[in-house]
Parts: C-alpha cells; structure tokens; sequence
C-alpha cells in the first residue's frame, strides 16, 4: 500500500501563491498524471512531494504517514527527472546503485540489483559507460533504472520524456505505461503533453495558476471537461469555440451565433433549464464537426451553420479542414475530405449530443438538465 | 544566519526521522561557519576599527579619543599627502589609457589570424605571473642612468645621450607607468581577445558580405559589441592604479624624496614607521572612498547598459 | 581558435597592399615581444655573468664569460639584512606558507562556493555578496587591525601570513567555485539527496569529481598570488621569517652594503622562478583565472 494524500498544500514564495490550496488523494497503485501549462504549478507541487521544496501550509502523507517536514531521503520514493539528471562523472553502474550505496545495501544486493534492473530495461551493455557515452533513450533508460533499483513506495516523474525526439518518446511512453501495468507502484508523472497525460493515466489533474481545474479519469476529463480550459488544454485539435447568444421563446431555447453568418437555430431541450444568463459558449471537438453533403444531408438534433473552407490539410490517416466563420475559426476532423477545395461554401453540422456548453462568464461547463439526471 | 523557517516550528511531527533535515541544515550551517567568521572578521570588523580609528587621535598606539572628522581635512595639510594624491591622479589615468591602448591594439594585432598565436599571447602576458617586486627590481636597473639604457647608448658612441626619469623628481613618476604597463598590458589583451572571440560570426559575415572594410568593421561592429569588456578592463585598471604599491618599493622607494609616494605607500609608512596611526586610517579610508566611486561608475555603466539593451 | 578569429574571413588576395600589411604587423608584434621578453633576457644574461664586468658595461650588454657564481651567491651566501643563509631559507619560507595556505583557501572556498550555490537558504545571496565584498578592498585598510589580529595571537611568522591570505584569499577561493557551481544541474543534487545522500556524500562523490577543471584555476590563482604577495609579507614578518619577495626587497651581495647585480638577478630569477614555471606549464587555467576572475565580480 503506497497511497499519497496532498491535504490543503499551498506554495508561497512571499506574496506571492503558486499553489492554493490542493487537495489530492492519491490511491496505491495509481499513475496519476499532473498535467497543465507550463507557470501552472505541477511540477512544483511534484518536488514538494519529493521534498525537494518546502511546503508553506498544509500535510503531505505517503502511506499514511506525515512526510511534509521530512528530508527526501526518508520519504521513500524515487524521482525520475527532465533532465535525467545522471552523474556525469560514475557509470551507469554506478549511478544506478549509488541510491543503494548510500542507503548501505551490502555490496552483493547491489551488484543483484543493478543487473535485474539493467535486464528489465535492456540496458546491460550499457552499464559500464559513463553518460555521456549515450544517446538521449539510453540516458533516460538509466534514469528509470535508478529510480526502479531501489524499489521505493512512490515514484515520482518529471517530465521525462520532454527531452527525447517524437518518435522515441512514443516508443518510451509504452515502455513507461508498460512498467507501470507490470509492477503496480504508485506513480505521479508530471507533463505538459496533453497526449502523454491521456495515454498514460489511470487519473489525470487538469492544473492552471496553481489550482486543480479538474481531476478525473481520462475519459471524463476529455467527453466532460470541467470548463472551457481544460476542454481547450486537452484534445488536439484543441476543441472549437462558439459564442451564441441564448434566447429563450414559447418554442423552446433559440440558439444565435454573432457575426455575419450567424444563424438562428431552433432547439434543445438539453439547455431549457441550465441557461444561466444570455450568454454561452458552444464548445464542439473537430471529430464531432460533419459537412454536410447531398447525400447525407443535416439531421435532426444537429446545429449547423454555412462555412467557407479555408485550407485543407491531410494527415495521411485523416484530413483537418479549417473553416472560417465571420472573425472565427472552426476545425473539423474527417476521413476524407477530397471532394472539398478552399474557399467552397459548406454546412457544417455540430452533433449535438456532443456539444458542450459553458458559461460565459465562469468559463464552466452547463451541465443539461438531464445528465444531472442521469 | 538562520535555516529555519517559521511554518517548521508549528509543523505537527509524527515521524522521528524528520532529523535528517535537521542535520543537513545543521551541516550546512557549520560547513559555512568559517566563512561567516572569516568574512566577519577579515572584512567587516576590521573595516569598521579603521574607519573608527579614521575618527581618532591615534599615533603610535591605537587610541579610543573619538575627535570625528577631524582628521579629513587636516590630511590635506600634509604636503607629502598632496604629493600622493596628486601622484594617484597623474599617474592613474596615464597608465590605465596607455595600458587600455596598447592591450587593446595587441589584442586587434593577434585577431589578426596570426601564425604562432599561442607564442606571440604567452610572452605579452608572462608579467602577470612575476610578482611586483620583481617587475620592478628588473626595470630599476633598465631605467638606472647608471646601469642602464643610458649607460647602453652612452656605450655605443652618443656620449650626451640621457635618460634619467627615473632620479628626477618632476619624472620619476612616469617611470612608474612604464613598468606597471609591462606588467599589465598583457592582461588587457588576454580580456579583450577573449572578447574579440566571443564576438557572433554571423554578425561579420553579414558586414563583410555588405561590404564593410576590415577597420570599419572592427571599428562599428566588432569593438562596439565588447564595449562591456572595455568598461571592465577600465575599471580593473583603475583598482590596481589605486592598489599600486609593490612596484613603486621597488622601483624607486617612493623616491627620489617622495617624488613617487602614493597613498597606497603612505598609509604603510605612516602606520608602520612614523606612528601615525590615525591619520594613515584617514588616507586608507579615502582609498576606500575612491574605490567606491569607482565601483558606483562602473555598475551605474551596468545598470544604465543593461536597460538599453531592453529598450 | 584562429577559425573564430574575427578577421579570418579578410583572407588575403595577395595583393602587394596585403603582403606589406602581412609585414608591418608581424613586425609590430615581434617589437612588442622584444619589449615584453627583453626585461627577463637582460636578468637571466646578467645573473651569469661577473660583477666587474656589470660594473664595466653596464646592464644591458651581452657577457663576456659564463659565470655560475652570481647563482651559487645568491642561493646560499647573499644577505637579507645580516642574515647570509642566501635565499633558500626565504624560498623555504615562501614555500611553508604558500602550500598551506593555498591548500586551506581552495577547500574553505570549495565548501563555501558548493553551500551557497546547491543548498540555498533564505539569505544565501547575501551571504556571497557579503563573502566576496572584500575583493576589491585595498589591502591598506586592514593592515592596522591584521597586525593588531597578529600580535594579540602572536602570530608574527609565517602562519601568520596563512591565516592573512586565508582571511583575503576567501573572496576569491568562493567566488571562482561559486561561478563554477551554478553551472553544475541542481537537478544531479536533488537526486542525490532523493537517493540518500548527505550534504559531505553528495560533494565528494559527485560534486568533487567535477572540480579538477575549476580546483586547478584556483590553485594556481592563489598559487601565484600567494607567492607574489609582498605587502603582507614585509609588514607582517621579520628578520628571517621574511617570505622570498620580501627577502628580494632587501636582498643585498654576500659581504653586504655593496651593490652586486649579479647576485640581484639570480635572485629575482629564484623568487620569480615557481610562478613562471607554473605559467608555462599551466597557462591555460592561469589566463582562465584572470579573465574569470576580474569579469564576473
């Protein structure tokens, strides 16, 4: 059991707050990635946890216990950083088991170690090189074999793959999801990749100046962000904006978009009740936006607006058309979008179903009626 | 000095390994003890006891009869004072603006892509690494009439050939200068070079592919782009101008009479030799004073660069 | 180096113009060399050659014989005051308090510079602005209380002289290994200390093993200053516990009062000699230390 609780931590430096207030309960076995911009606290949190920064109010617990005025080498964790962080001067021998050395493991329980570790991470040829002697994947290899080695409670990851090019860090952040699966230690992974942060967490706290936006599951922080920053912070496409006025008649809530090409649509009984002013904003993902064709033309339920097609541009497994929209601009994510050219006129179709709602003033999401309901 | 803070001390304590911090601060805190008592000490206390005894009426023994500013401005009353001070401001600038210019223009000859670079750069600059004394013995000979370039020219046939600075009291002074800019030209030249190189490529490619002459690039782009380094070198000189002391024992005593004292020379031989313990805390006081202005100069010089640059 | 050289891209075209531009600068700079090598010629030539001879034709002649007598002089029987023991006694002295006192001001800054620049604590800045303040101080301004300092603890001698460039070599010891340092990830601290390292563990097996580079500056920097030094050498010892520069001050030949420039020169060569030798073999980490030392402070 490795649980990690953050009760009501805050970071100050002077006047100045960096964190407020956090509360996290962390359970064992979790990844829990903290993710956000980069100013919005995460990896300060992370190094408060290490120990590696005081904590100005509040408990940090690991494993029940209160760990928030202890050094860092009582906590028993382990960190993996950005930068690595390796010896320069040891080989990666000797960096992997000097966390042993130090904490007075007999030599023979080191060397043991140092090979399983070495084996497990593909990294037995390497141990007698010294760090500079490797590539950026060895480098970040042997940072996780110093962590793994010593077998703490906690694992701590700060932003460990920034430094790698894209294609190895896709190849590592398998491996690292792969670690996590096979051993089951509590991890807490610290990231400012939207992508890394969904692919790998079993829950994932959304962070902006220094307070939680919100802290969930993947897949609820993605079908239902809290507000309109963490709907625009993960999802890439970033998720597409709409401001529309809401005018409310005897046939229902109207829906009016600004601009010259604004369009009145009738609607939706999902916004009847939860519309708190005049004003919302429409929050729709690009892979939730269809063009309308003759073919398959607009259904019910669907919002749709006329749009003129500004560029075109295929990803080879999908093509991402940008559609203008008075000042604003709406992406939309498709198959294939070869019968389209710039500057067409379409009729773009929002699902809504998918839609999200936000308040314009607060920037949180409406949530209808009927899925409190549900 | 204090390593705690004030949230440690309200903490609830549940763990009894907390120590460790504990003990890394208590480490910490000893590993810097005898810094905190050396810079305490060295520097602090006994400035503050010779400025004190700057505001006493001190002679040969250090007294405690407090007589204020007193002292200041009966210094100027001494003419051998005068003598020193007026030595400091002819001979400093002198040898900081010969010293600037010949190290710059050696550094400007070497960045010529000159063969034997290394050589040429290990000779100019070996004086630095002879102590004073030294530099001075060797150049009390070079400038003796007797011993030597006199003597060397007289030898070869032009009899009335003098060259007696150094036994002359309205020269002598400028002796000094010659040999404290054997010693330290090279320095200027290893500062500027260093500069010289660190100077963007991309930047001369760019003058040169527009058309620019050799000398108007150094002359508008290269020496603007160090003029941090010029100030630096400038205000390095100025410090040891103030600090000279060695060479002059060496070279001339502060002689012929006090032809070459200088203040540096003055506060020694008054604390040490005539007793005048206060008035040379005095004249080690201005020095102080000087040193400061300078150090005003040179960072206000900082300050006012650093915002142009973000303008 | 000569890549970076700001004019390499000026190549010459051959022209006449370039090749007597080519000439006049090598000549100017084989002038300046003249002017800067000529002072150590004229005291190496005149230690070897006889005193009538210097007499004769003055300094600045070639010798007629070869003589190894101004050295054998001026090592063991030439006079500091009435003391005519030569200079190897004084170069001995040089020698106790250098190495100590070289020795304690490179680790005490070692210690400093790695505490202030890896384990900041409220307050850490002030403390190096504090510590590196008396850097550019006249020495003039401490000599009453040094001496003071000295007599109370009646270290008039060449311990004396240890702890005074302790006192003042500090500044420099702490600012050379604070500016070396910084550079040094605060990361590779952290994850020593995560792995369980303490404050000494963590600068012997990691932080020392990066130091050669920067120790040997430093050596070298107070080395050479050390050794150099003459204001508190003359002031602070007597008779025969003066350190060689102040020995050379005074240093006459070996029946004393007369003058004997042969004997001068060999011991101008004895006292200059160490820092000399460790400029040829180390001027690398020599001209590393003035360009660093003056820019950053």
């Amino acid at each position: 059991m490795a649980t990690i609780d953050i009760k009501s931590v805050e970071k100050s430096f002077g006047a100045l707050k960096v964190l407020k207030s956090l509360d996290i309960h962390v359970q064992d076995g979790e990844l829990l990635v903290l993710v956000g911009p980069s100013g919005c606290g995460k990896s300060t949190l992370l190094s408060m946890i290490a120990g590696l920064s005081d904590v100005s109010k509040g408990n940090l617990l690991i494993d029940g216990d209160d760990v928030t005025r202890s050094h860092p080498r009582d906590r028993d964790i382990a960190m993996v950083f950005q930068t690595y962080a390796l010896y320069p001067t040891m080989t990666v021998r000797q960096n992997i088991s000097f966390g042993l050395e130090m904490r007075r493991v007999p030599k023979a329980e080191r060397t043991r170690a140092v090979e399983d570790v070495a084996a497990l991470l593909q990294i037995t040829h390497l141990l007698d090189r010294k760090p500079s002697q490797l590539s950026g994947g060895q480098r970040q290899r042997v940072a996780m074999g110093r962590a793994l080695v010593r077998d703490p409670k906690v694992f701590l990851l700060d932003e460990p793959l920034s430094n790698l090019d894209a294609k190895l860090r896709v190849e590592m952040r398998t491996e690292i999801k792969k670690l996590h699966e096979r051993l089951g230690k509590t991890m807490i992974y610290v990231t400012h990749d939207q992508i890394e942060a969904m692919t790998l967490a079993t829950r994932i706290a959304v962070m902006k100046d220094g307070e939680i936006q919100q802290l969930d599951v993947p897949r609820v922080i993605y079908d239902e962000p809290a507000n309109m920053f963490v709907a625009s912070f993960i999802g890439s496409p970033e998720i597409n904006f709409i401001p529309c006025d809401v005018i409310s008649s005897a046939q229902g809530v109207t829906l009016q978009t600004e601009g010259p090409l604004s369009e009145t649509v009738d609607t939706m009984g999902a916004l009847a009740d939860a519309v708190p002013g005049d004003g919302v904003m429409l929050g729709i993902r690009p892979e939730d936006v269809r063009l309308v064709t003759a073919s398959d033309p607009k259904r019910r339920g669907e919002f749709a607006l006329p749009l003129r097609i500004e560029v075109i541009e295929p990803t080879g497994a999908e093509d991402l058309v940008t559609l203008s929209f008075g000042e604003r601009t709406v992406q939309c994510k498709m198959r294939d979008a070869g019968q389209w050219s710039s500057g067409d006129i379409v009729t773009a179709a929002f699902d809504l179903e998918k839609t999200k709602f936000f308040s314009l003033s607060s920037g949180d999401r409406i949530v209808a009626a009927r899925q409190i309901a549900a | 000095m204090t390593f705690s803070t004030s949230e440690q001390a309200a903490a609830p304590r549940r763990r009894p390994r907390l120590d460790s911090r504990v003990t890394e601060r208590l480490v910490i805190g000893l590993s810097l003890t005898p810094a905190f008592i050396i810079t305490l000490i060295g520097t602090f206390i006994f400035l503050g006891w010779t400025v004190l005894m700057s505001m006493t009426d001190s002679t040969l023994f250090p007294s405690t009869d407090f007589v204020g500013l007193e002292g200041y401005w009966q210094i100027w009353k001494y003419p051998r004072w005068q003598v020193a001070a007026g030595n400091l401001f002819t001979f400093g600038p002198i040898y900081m603006l010969v010293c600037g210019v010949i190290g710059i223009g050696m550094a400007i000859a070497i960045d010529q892509n000159v063969r034997g670079e290394n050589i040429f750069r290990a000779i100019y600059l070996y004086p630095m690494a002879v102590s004073f004394v030294v530099a001075g013995t060797i150049w009390r000979w070079i400038l003796n009439p007797g011993t030597g370039v006199e003597a060397l020219v007289q030898g070869m046939g032009f009899e009335s050939f003098v060259f007696d600075w150094i036994t002359r009291k309205d020269r002598a002074i400028y002796t000094v200068i010659i040999a404290q800019v054997w010693q330290h030209a090279g320095f200027v030249m290893a500062l500027v070079l260093a500069g010289l190189r660190t100077v963007n490529r991309d930047i001369i490619n760019a003058a040169m592919i527009d058309g620019a002459p050799t000398h108007t690039i150094y002359r508008r782009v290269i020496l603007p782009s160090i003029a941090p380094i010029f100030v630096a070198v400038f205000f390095i000189l100025s410090q040891w101008a103030l600090k000279t002391y060695d060479i002059i024992l060496a070279l001339t005593g502060g002689g012929p009479g006090i032809a070459t004292d200088v203040p540096s020379i003055f506060v020694r031989d008054m604390m040490f030799n005539r007793g005048e313990i206060a008035l040379a805390s005095v004249a080690s006081v201005y020095m102080l004073l000087l040193l400061f202005t300078l150090m005003a100069i040179y960072k206000s010089y900082q300050v006012i660069a650093r915002r142009r640059t973000k303008q | 180096m000569s890549d970076s050289s700001a004019a390499t891209a000026a190549v010459s075209d051959g022209t006449l113009g370039e090749v007597m531009g080519r000439l006049v600068l090598y000549a100017l700079l084989v002038l300046l060399g003249v002017y800067f090598i000529l002072p150590l010629a004229i005291v190496v030539i005149t230690s070897l050659r006889e005193q009538g001879e210097i007499l004769r034709n003055g300094v600045l002649s070639w010798p007629e014989e070869v003589s190894a007598r101004a050295w054998r002089e001026a090592m063991f029987n030439s006079c500091v005051g009435t003391d005519c023991r030569g200079m190897a006694p004084y170069f001995w002295n040089s020698v106790k308090m250098v190495v100590p006192a070289t020795a304690t001001s490179t680790i005490l800054g070692a210690i400093t510079g790695y505490a202030l620049t890896k384990f900041k604590f409220p307050g850490s800045e002030f403390f190096f602005a504090a510590t590196i303040f008396g850097i550019f101080l006249p020495a003039q301004l401490f000599l009453l209380p040094t001496a003071q300092m000295l007599g109370w603890l009646g270290a008039t001698n060449i311990w004396g002289l240890v702890i005074i460039h302790n006192l003042y070599g500090l500044a420099f010891t702490t600012l050379f290994f604070r500016n070396y340092y910084v550079q040094i990830p605060d990361e590779i601290v952290a994850a020593a200390r995560i792995d369980g390292a303490g404050f000494f563990a963590i600068f012997r097996r990691i932080v020392l093993p990066l130091s050669p580079p920067i120790i040997v500056v430093v050596v070298i920097w107070q080395f050479t200053h050390i050794w150099n030094e003459f204001l508190y050498g003359a002031t602070f010892t007597t008779g025969t516990d003066l350190p060689i520069t102040a020995a050379l001050y005074a240093v006459t030949g070996p029946k004393g009062g007369i003058r004997d420039y042969g004997v001068e020169a060999a011991a101008v060569i004895i006292a200059a000699l160490p820092t000399l030798l460790v400029y040829v073999a180390a001027g690398k980490y020599f001209v590393r230390g003035l360009t660093a030392g003056s820019l950053k402070g």
